[in-house]
């Protein structure tokens, strides 16, 4: 699904991730944990695409092709979706007109007829329900005039309509009370499925108490220095992120 | 867009059937207290029209500037409220393209006290279009308390499009609340970015932020 290898980035010729290896299989959930200032918005940022990133080294290969070729856009229709940490504000689009636009994009790219309005407001209002969100969700501004839990969810209801292959989410549980973090963990693993494998970017072991990793890696001053199944989770709440070097 | 407006709840003026003085100034007047909103229409490229609140009314008038009307629209509307305790509402929009030319040349005349004006001029512009704003809140001593707003924001879609936009005060009156503002520039870059991490194509986007921008004018005229 996703493969990185030896990958080199630097911002403003400032070296952020180096010799920087991932292997993410169908279905799997890996979690990448580390300190502030680690890499790990870095890494999601070089993903997403974003044109401030260099990538000095190193590829990246999403599901059979080759990511740094790609688009932005390109990348979301191949099936990559992206969970902001902060998710962006847009007043005055709904977020009903606004995952329009994306379905409408996706028919487009998959070569099937465009989905009617009526087609969209009932898949979307489906998600909302399976997601337990208020029945009204998708009149709401995209991200505006939320609280930081349901700007978390809204970014769960994108991933549940546009069903993407690989979600890489970025520090979803940040900024969250504990009672949050547990609704953004029970919506995420109703998200779970056999052909989807998801990222998850986190600081904090908390979101994993209820999410279970597959997979789980310590990113430190740009690299991997651990890697292991979820009883590493179990060993950084103990002892930190000190003991990796 | 303009389907989106609902001009049935509105009184439309239509400014051609006005006579205007030796001067060539358009007159307005209003004494009525309740009302509904007025929709300013014209054909004309030059208007001058003056607007006078001679009550204590609440008052809103709306007009825009569009792809469907001509090429050059040159206006310049003077609204004086005349009477204590008057609300006024003044809301503009435009949507330029090509080689249109439009300049909205606005005076807010607070001649009495305790009157509240807020004035929103917003539009967008395409290719090689271009737009002035002037807006002057101007308050005479006697009006105390007043309390007035303006701006004027514009968004520029092609490097070519021009927009220049000078608002101002001028105040004789030291209990008053009056603020101004004005905003010029593309659409916002990381709106952009988020748009297209959910696959949608430079065009969608555009008509989506668009439309976003002038969402704030469109609840107000449905």
């Amino acid at each position: 699904m996703l493969f990185i290898n030896t990958l080199k980035v630097s911002v403003n010729q400032k070296l952020i991730l180096h010799n920087l290896n991932l292997t993410v299989l169908p279905g799997q959930i890996h979690a990448i944990m580390g300190p502030n200032g680690a890499g790990k918005s870095t890494l999601t940022a070089v993903l997403a695409g974003n044109d401030n990133y260099q990538v000095e080294a190193g590829e990246i290969w999403f599901a059979g092709q080759n990511l740094l070729d790609m688009e932005v856009e390109e990348r979301a229709l191949a099936g990559l979706f992206i969970g902001f940490q902060n998710p962006i504000e847009i007043p005055g689009v709904t977020l009903v007109n606004f995952l329009k636009a994306a379905l409408e994009a996706k028919a487009k790219a998959n070569h099937q007829p465009l989905p009617s309005t009526a087609e969209i407001l009932g898949l979307i209002k489906q998600k909302i329900e399976f997601l337990g969100l208020p029945s009204d969700f998708y009149k709401r501004y995209v991200n505006a005039n939320l609280s930081g839990g349901q700007k978390k969810l809204s970014e769960l209801l994108q991933m549940a309509v546009l069903e993407p292959k690989l979600a890489i989410l970025d520090e979803i549980d940040s900024g969250l009370d504990i009672d949050s973090v547990k609704l953004v963990a029970t919506n995420l693993n109703k998200l779970r499925a056999p052909d989807r494998s998801i990222i998850l970017i986190t600081h904090y072991q908390r979101i994993l108490n209820f999410v279970k990793p597959d997979f789980v890696h310590v990113l430190k001053h740009g690299t991997i220095v651990a890697s292991g199944g979820p009883e590493l989770v179990a060993q950084i709440e103990a002892k930190g992120y000190d003991q990796f070097n | 867009m303009i389907n989106l407006i609902k001009p049935e709840q509105f009184e439309i003026y239509n400014l051609d059937w006005l006579k205007p003085d030796p001067e060539g100034w358009l007159r307005l007047d209003f004494a009525q207290a309740s009302r509904r909103p007025v929709w300013l229409q014209t054909q004309q490229s030059k208007i001058k029209l003056e607007v006078n609140l001679q009550q204590a009314i609440d008052i809103k008038f709306f007009w825009c500037q569009l792809i469907e009307t001509q090429k050059t629209q040159n206006l310049q509307i003077v609204f004086n409220l005349k009477h204590p305790n008057c609300r006024l509402g003044i809301y503009n929009f435009y949507y330029l393209v090509q080689q249109q030319q439009v300049s909205n040349q606005l005076k807010i005349n607070h001649w009495q006290p305790n009157c509240q004006s807020y004035t929103l001029s917003k539009g967008v512009l395409q290719d090689q279009a271009q737009a002035w704003f002037s807006g002057k809140i101007f308050v005479d001593p006697q009006a105390h308390q007043t309390d007035a707003k303006l701006a004027n924001h514009t968004i520029l879609l092609s490097d070519e499009a021009k927009m220049e936009s000078k608002p101002e005060l001028e105040i004789f009156c030291d209990d008053v609340k009056c603020t101004h503002g004005a905003t010029i520039g593309s659409l916002d870059k990381q709106q952009e970015f988020y748009l297209q991490t959910r696959g949608i194509s430079k065009e969608a986007r555009e008509e989506l932020l668009v439309l976003g921008f002038l969402q704030e004018f469109i609840n107000l005229t449905s």
